[in-house]
Protein backbone atom coordinates (compact mmCIF):
# COMPACT_ATOMS: atom_id res chain seq x y z
CA UNK A 1 0.00 0.00 0.00
CA UNK A 2 1.26 3.47 -0.74
CA UNK A 3 -0.16 6.72 0.46
CA UNK A 4 0.17 10.35 -0.43
CA UNK A 5 -1.75 13.48 0.27
CA UNK A 6 -1.78 16.42 2.56
CA UNK A 7 -3.37 17.40 5.84
CA UNK A 8 -6.71 17.56 4.06
CA UNK A 9 -6.80 14.38 1.99
CA UNK A 10 -5.07 11.08 1.36
CA UNK A 11 -4.77 8.79 -1.65
CA UNK A 12 -4.01 5.14 -0.84
CA UNK A 13 -3.21 2.52 -3.45
CA UNK A 14 -4.44 -0.92 -2.45
CA UNK A 15 -4.66 -4.44 -3.84
CA UNK A 16 -1.69 -4.23 -6.16
CA UNK A 17 -3.00 -1.14 -7.87
CA UNK A 18 -6.56 -2.41 -8.48
CA UNK A 19 -8.10 -0.13 -5.86
CA UNK A 20 -7.49 3.42 -4.82
CA UNK A 21 -8.99 4.95 -1.68
CA UNK A 22 -9.50 8.70 -1.59
CA UNK A 23 -10.32 10.21 1.79
CA UNK A 24 -10.69 13.62 3.40
CA UNK A 25 -11.79 16.98 2.08
CA UNK A 26 -10.99 18.35 -1.36
CA UNK A 27 -11.44 22.05 -2.11
CA UNK A 28 -8.65 22.83 -4.55
CA UNK A 29 -8.76 26.01 -6.61
CA UNK A 30 -9.24 24.62 -10.09
CA UNK A 31 -9.51 21.35 -12.04
CA UNK A 32 -5.79 21.65 -12.89
CA UNK A 33 -4.95 21.84 -9.20
CA UNK A 34 -6.32 18.30 -8.88
CA UNK A 35 -3.59 16.83 -11.08
CA UNK A 36 -1.55 15.65 -8.05
CA UNK A 37 -4.70 13.92 -6.75
CA UNK A 38 -6.19 12.30 -9.84
CA UNK A 39 -3.00 11.95 -11.90
CA UNK A 40 -1.66 9.04 -9.79
CA UNK A 41 -5.16 7.53 -9.64
CA UNK A 42 -5.35 7.62 -13.43
CA UNK A 43 -1.91 6.00 -13.69
CA UNK A 44 -3.09 3.12 -11.49
CA UNK A 45 -6.36 2.81 -13.36
CA UNK A 46 -4.67 2.53 -16.75
CA UNK A 47 -2.38 -0.28 -15.63
CA UNK A 48 -5.15 -2.21 -13.94
CA UNK A 49 -6.47 -5.34 -15.65
CA UNK A 50 -10.15 -6.02 -15.13
CA UNK A 51 -12.22 -3.82 -12.86
CA UNK A 52 -10.77 -0.79 -11.11
CA UNK A 53 -12.17 0.21 -7.74
CA UNK A 54 -12.29 3.81 -6.60
CA UNK A 55 -13.23 4.10 -2.93
CA UNK A 56 -14.48 7.59 -2.10
CA UNK A 57 -16.58 6.55 0.90
CA UNK A 58 -14.26 8.52 3.15
CA UNK A 59 -14.34 11.65 0.99
CA UNK A 60 -16.41 14.08 3.02
CA UNK A 61 -16.43 17.03 0.65
CA UNK A 62 -15.39 17.82 -2.89
CA UNK A 63 -15.96 21.14 -4.66
CA UNK A 64 -17.03 21.55 -8.28
CA UNK A 65 -13.43 21.73 -9.51
CA UNK A 66 -12.95 18.28 -7.96
CA UNK A 67 -16.13 16.97 -9.56
CA UNK A 68 -14.78 18.20 -12.89
CA UNK A 69 -11.42 16.49 -12.32
CA UNK A 70 -13.13 13.24 -11.26
CA UNK A 71 -15.39 13.33 -14.30
CA UNK A 72 -12.35 13.74 -16.59
CA UNK A 73 -10.83 10.67 -14.94
CA UNK A 74 -13.98 8.75 -15.77
CA UNK A 75 -13.89 10.00 -19.36
CA UNK A 76 -10.43 8.46 -19.65
CA UNK A 77 -11.92 5.19 -18.31
CA UNK A 78 -14.64 5.44 -20.94
CA UNK A 79 -12.09 5.93 -23.75
CA UNK A 80 -10.32 2.77 -22.64
CA UNK A 81 -13.58 0.85 -22.13
CA UNK A 82 -12.69 0.18 -18.50
CA UNK A 83 -15.01 -1.03 -15.76
CA UNK A 84 -14.99 1.11 -12.66
CA UNK A 85 -16.55 0.30 -9.31
CA UNK A 86 -17.02 3.30 -7.07
CA UNK A 87 -17.55 2.76 -3.36
CA UNK A 88 -19.67 5.50 -1.83
CA UNK A 89 -21.02 6.37 1.59
CA UNK A 90 -24.77 6.40 2.30
CA UNK A 91 -24.22 9.12 4.92
CA UNK A 92 -22.66 11.48 2.39
CA UNK A 93 -25.60 12.31 0.10
CA UNK A 94 -23.63 14.32 -2.47
CA UNK A 95 -21.71 11.20 -3.47
CA UNK A 96 -24.76 9.34 -4.73
CA UNK A 97 -26.11 12.46 -6.42
CA UNK A 98 -22.91 13.31 -8.24
CA UNK A 99 -21.74 9.80 -9.05
CA UNK A 100 -25.28 8.89 -10.10
CA UNK A 101 -25.12 11.59 -12.78
CA UNK A 102 -21.65 10.48 -13.83
CA UNK A 103 -23.01 6.99 -14.57
CA UNK A 104 -24.59 8.58 -17.65
CA UNK A 105 -21.08 9.48 -18.81
CA UNK A 106 -19.64 6.08 -18.12
CA UNK A 107 -22.15 3.21 -18.41
CA UNK A 108 -19.50 0.81 -17.03
CA UNK A 109 -19.43 2.76 -13.77
CA UNK A 110 -21.04 0.83 -10.93
CA UNK A 111 -21.81 2.37 -7.56
CA UNK A 112 -21.74 0.40 -4.34
CA UNK A 113 -22.82 1.87 -1.03
CA UNK A 114 -20.66 0.92 1.95
CA UNK B 1 -27.23 46.20 7.83
CA UNK B 2 -28.45 47.71 4.57
CA UNK B 3 -29.80 45.27 1.99
CA UNK B 4 -28.88 46.13 -1.59
CA UNK B 5 -32.54 45.29 -2.39
CA UNK B 6 -33.38 48.63 -0.79
CA UNK B 7 -30.96 50.63 -2.88
CA UNK B 8 -32.54 51.86 -6.08
CA UNK B 9 -31.11 54.60 -8.23
CA UNK B 10 -29.09 56.11 -5.43
CA UNK B 11 -25.97 58.14 -5.86
CA UNK B 12 -23.19 56.59 -3.89
CA UNK B 13 -19.80 57.88 -3.01
CA UNK B 14 -17.09 55.35 -2.39
CA UNK B 15 -13.84 56.13 -0.78
CA UNK B 16 -11.94 57.36 -3.82
CA UNK B 17 -14.35 58.34 -6.58
CA UNK B 18 -17.93 59.38 -6.89
CA UNK B 19 -19.83 56.84 -8.96
CA UNK B 20 -23.45 56.95 -9.97
CA UNK B 21 -25.26 53.66 -9.66
CA UNK B 22 -28.33 52.86 -11.68
CA UNK B 23 -31.11 50.46 -10.78
CA UNK B 24 -30.45 46.76 -10.34
CA UNK B 25 -31.32 44.53 -13.29
CA UNK B 26 -32.44 41.04 -12.35
CA UNK B 27 -32.02 37.92 -14.43
CA UNK B 28 -32.38 34.23 -13.75
CA UNK B 29 -35.03 32.65 -11.56
CA UNK B 30 -37.51 35.07 -9.98
CA UNK B 31 -36.92 35.65 -6.28
CA UNK B 32 -39.90 37.04 -4.38
CA UNK B 33 -39.23 40.06 -2.21
CA UNK B 34 -38.95 39.04 1.41
CA UNK B 35 -39.89 41.54 4.11
CA UNK B 36 -36.99 42.29 6.42
CA UNK B 37 -39.01 41.22 9.47
CA UNK B 38 -39.61 37.73 8.03
CA UNK B 39 -35.97 36.71 8.50
CA UNK B 40 -35.34 34.20 11.29
CA UNK B 41 -31.56 34.18 11.19
CA UNK B 42 -29.06 36.22 9.26
CA UNK B 43 -25.32 36.60 8.99
CA UNK B 44 -23.14 38.62 6.66
CA UNK B 45 -19.40 38.67 6.16
CA UNK B 46 -17.25 41.26 4.45
CA UNK B 47 -14.08 39.71 3.04
CA UNK B 48 -11.03 40.61 1.04
CA UNK B 49 -10.62 38.22 -1.92
CA UNK B 50 -6.85 38.51 -1.57
CA UNK B 51 -7.02 36.89 1.86
CA UNK B 52 -8.80 33.88 0.36
CA UNK B 53 -6.55 33.64 -2.70
CA UNK B 54 -3.33 33.57 -0.66
CA UNK B 55 -4.78 31.00 1.75
CA UNK B 56 -7.31 29.08 -0.28
CA UNK B 57 -8.25 26.94 2.70
CA UNK B 58 -10.04 30.00 4.07
CA UNK B 59 -12.84 29.44 1.54
CA UNK B 60 -13.56 26.15 3.25
CA UNK B 61 -13.28 27.67 6.69
CA UNK B 62 -15.83 30.37 5.86
CA UNK B 63 -18.21 28.01 4.01
CA UNK B 64 -18.12 25.45 6.82
CA UNK B 65 -18.64 28.10 9.49
CA UNK B 66 -21.69 29.57 7.76
CA UNK B 67 -23.07 26.10 7.03
CA UNK B 68 -22.59 24.99 10.62
CA UNK B 69 -24.24 28.17 11.90
CA UNK B 70 -27.38 27.84 9.79
CA UNK B 71 -27.70 24.05 10.01
CA UNK B 72 -28.54 24.51 13.68
CA UNK B 73 -32.03 25.55 12.60
CA UNK B 74 -32.66 22.12 11.05
CA UNK B 75 -33.83 18.85 12.58
CA UNK B 76 -31.69 16.88 10.15
CA UNK B 77 -28.54 18.92 10.56
CA UNK B 78 -25.88 16.94 8.76
CA UNK B 79 -27.42 16.86 5.25
CA UNK B 80 -28.31 20.55 5.64
CA UNK B 81 -24.76 21.36 6.70
CA UNK B 82 -23.22 19.49 3.78
CA UNK B 83 -25.51 21.08 1.22
CA UNK B 84 -25.11 24.58 2.61
CA UNK B 85 -21.34 24.23 2.73
CA UNK B 86 -21.25 23.19 -0.93
CA UNK B 87 -23.59 25.96 -2.11
CA UNK B 88 -21.87 28.70 -0.11
CA UNK B 89 -18.46 27.43 -1.19
CA UNK B 90 -19.39 27.69 -4.87
CA UNK B 91 -20.56 31.29 -4.60
CA UNK B 92 -17.60 32.17 -2.41
CA UNK B 93 -15.04 30.71 -4.82
CA UNK B 94 -16.58 32.75 -7.66
CA UNK B 95 -16.68 35.94 -5.67
CA UNK B 96 -12.99 35.73 -4.75
CA UNK B 97 -11.70 34.54 -8.13
CA UNK B 98 -13.34 36.98 -10.49
CA UNK B 99 -13.23 40.56 -9.10
CA UNK B 100 -10.60 42.72 -10.84
CA UNK B 101 -9.29 44.22 -7.59
CA UNK B 102 -8.65 41.52 -5.00
CA UNK B 103 -8.29 44.18 -2.30
CA UNK B 104 -11.83 45.45 -2.85
CA UNK B 105 -14.11 43.96 -0.15
CA UNK B 106 -16.85 41.55 -1.18
CA UNK B 107 -19.90 40.50 0.80
CA UNK B 108 -21.32 37.07 1.58
CA UNK B 109 -24.77 37.01 3.11
CA UNK B 110 -27.08 34.24 4.32
CA UNK B 111 -30.69 34.78 5.39
CA UNK B 112 -32.92 32.06 6.81
CA UNK B 113 -36.63 32.78 6.24
CA UNK B 114 -37.81 29.46 7.66
CA UNK B 115 -39.11 27.95 4.43
CA UNK B 116 -36.10 29.02 2.35
CA UNK B 117 -32.51 30.02 2.81
CA UNK B 118 -31.18 32.74 0.57
CA UNK B 119 -27.45 33.10 0.02
CA UNK B 120 -26.03 36.02 -1.91
CA UNK B 121 -22.67 37.53 -2.66
CA UNK B 122 -21.83 41.03 -3.83
CA UNK B 123 -18.76 42.05 -5.77
CA UNK B 124 -17.55 44.25 -8.58
CA UNK B 125 -16.64 42.83 -11.96
CA UNK B 126 -15.30 44.20 -15.21
CA UNK B 127 -17.84 45.28 -17.82
CA UNK B 128 -16.39 42.89 -20.38
CA UNK B 129 -17.47 39.96 -18.18
CA UNK B 130 -21.11 40.94 -18.15
CA UNK B 131 -22.29 39.23 -21.33
CA UNK B 132 -20.63 35.93 -20.40
CA UNK B 133 -22.17 36.07 -16.93
CA UNK B 134 -25.68 36.71 -18.25
CA UNK B 135 -25.36 34.04 -20.90
CA UNK B 136 -24.06 31.47 -18.44
CA UNK B 137 -26.79 32.07 -15.89
CA UNK B 138 -29.61 32.15 -18.39
CA UNK B 139 -28.35 28.87 -19.81
CA UNK B 140 -28.36 27.29 -16.35
CA UNK B 141 -31.86 28.41 -15.38
CA UNK B 142 -33.48 27.59 -18.72
CA UNK B 143 -32.06 24.15 -19.48
CA UNK B 144 -32.37 20.74 -17.86
CA UNK B 145 -29.73 20.67 -15.13
CA UNK B 146 -28.81 17.00 -15.52
CA UNK B 147 -28.28 17.38 -19.26
CA UNK B 148 -26.35 20.61 -18.78
CA UNK B 149 -24.12 18.95 -16.16
CA UNK B 150 -23.10 16.22 -18.61
CA UNK B 151 -22.69 18.66 -21.52
CA UNK B 152 -20.49 20.94 -19.44
CA UNK B 153 -18.23 18.02 -18.50
CA UNK B 154 -17.87 16.76 -22.07
CA UNK B 155 -17.40 20.23 -23.54
CA UNK B 156 -14.94 21.28 -20.84
CA UNK B 157 -12.87 18.13 -21.28
CA UNK B 158 -12.69 18.57 -25.08
CA UNK B 159 -11.67 22.22 -24.75
CA UNK B 160 -9.25 21.54 -21.89
CA UNK B 161 -11.15 24.18 -19.93
CA UNK B 162 -9.26 25.52 -16.93
CA UNK B 163 -12.44 26.35 -15.05
CA UNK B 164 -15.12 23.93 -13.95
CA UNK B 165 -18.39 25.70 -14.72
CA UNK B 166 -20.19 22.98 -12.75
CA UNK B 167 -20.79 24.70 -9.43
CA UNK B 168 -24.13 26.40 -9.97
CA UNK B 169 -25.31 23.62 -12.30
CA UNK B 170 -24.67 21.09 -9.52
CA UNK B 171 -26.50 23.17 -6.94
CA UNK B 172 -29.50 23.33 -9.24
CA UNK B 173 -29.30 19.66 -10.29
CA UNK B 174 -28.87 18.16 -6.85
CA UNK B 175 -30.73 20.59 -4.59
CA UNK B 176 -33.31 22.22 -6.90
CA UNK B 177 -31.85 25.63 -6.08
CA UNK B 178 -33.18 28.82 -7.62
CA UNK B 179 -30.41 30.88 -9.15
CA UNK B 180 -30.36 34.55 -10.00
CA UNK B 181 -28.12 37.54 -10.41
CA UNK B 182 -28.62 41.27 -10.15
CA UNK B 183 -26.39 43.64 -12.01
CA UNK B 184 -25.89 47.34 -11.59
CA UNK B 185 -23.57 49.17 -14.01
CA UNK B 186 -21.26 51.73 -12.50
CA UNK B 187 -20.64 54.96 -14.37
CA UNK B 188 -17.19 56.46 -14.84
CA UNK B 189 -15.60 53.05 -14.44
CA UNK B 190 -15.72 50.05 -16.78
CA UNK B 191 -17.23 47.89 -14.06
CA UNK B 192 -20.51 46.69 -12.66
CA UNK B 193 -21.71 45.42 -9.34
CA UNK B 194 -23.13 41.93 -9.27
CA UNK B 195 -25.15 40.10 -6.67
CA UNK B 196 -25.28 36.33 -7.18
CA UNK B 197 -28.09 34.44 -5.45
CA UNK B 198 -28.70 30.84 -4.50
CA UNK B 199 -32.06 30.14 -2.88
CA UNK B 200 -32.69 26.72 -1.32
CA UNK B 201 -35.89 25.27 0.09
CA UNK B 202 -35.48 24.21 3.71
CA UNK B 203 -37.12 20.90 2.87
CA UNK B 204 -34.54 20.15 0.15
CA UNK B 205 -31.73 20.95 2.56
CA UNK B 206 -32.76 18.30 5.06
CA UNK B 207 -33.29 15.60 2.46
CA UNK B 208 -30.67 12.84 2.35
Amino acid sequence: MSEQGSNDYSVEVLEAGKQVRLKGILRLMSPAAYKPVFGPIQDQMLTCAGRFTLDIAGLQFMNSSGITALSRLLLVARERNLEVLCLINASTPWQKKTLGSLQHLLPKLTLQTV
Amino acid sequence: MKNPDDERGETSRDQHTEVVMSEWQHFGDPLPERPADSVISELELRLLPLDMIVQWRRCGIVSDMLAEFFSYNFRNREPARQTLSFAINELLENVVKFPPDKREPVRVHVSDYGDVLRIWTLNRAESRQRVALEHSLLRIVSQDAEQLFLEQIEHGAKQGATTSGLGLITVKKDYQARLAARIRPLEHVEQFEVMAFIELDAEALERE
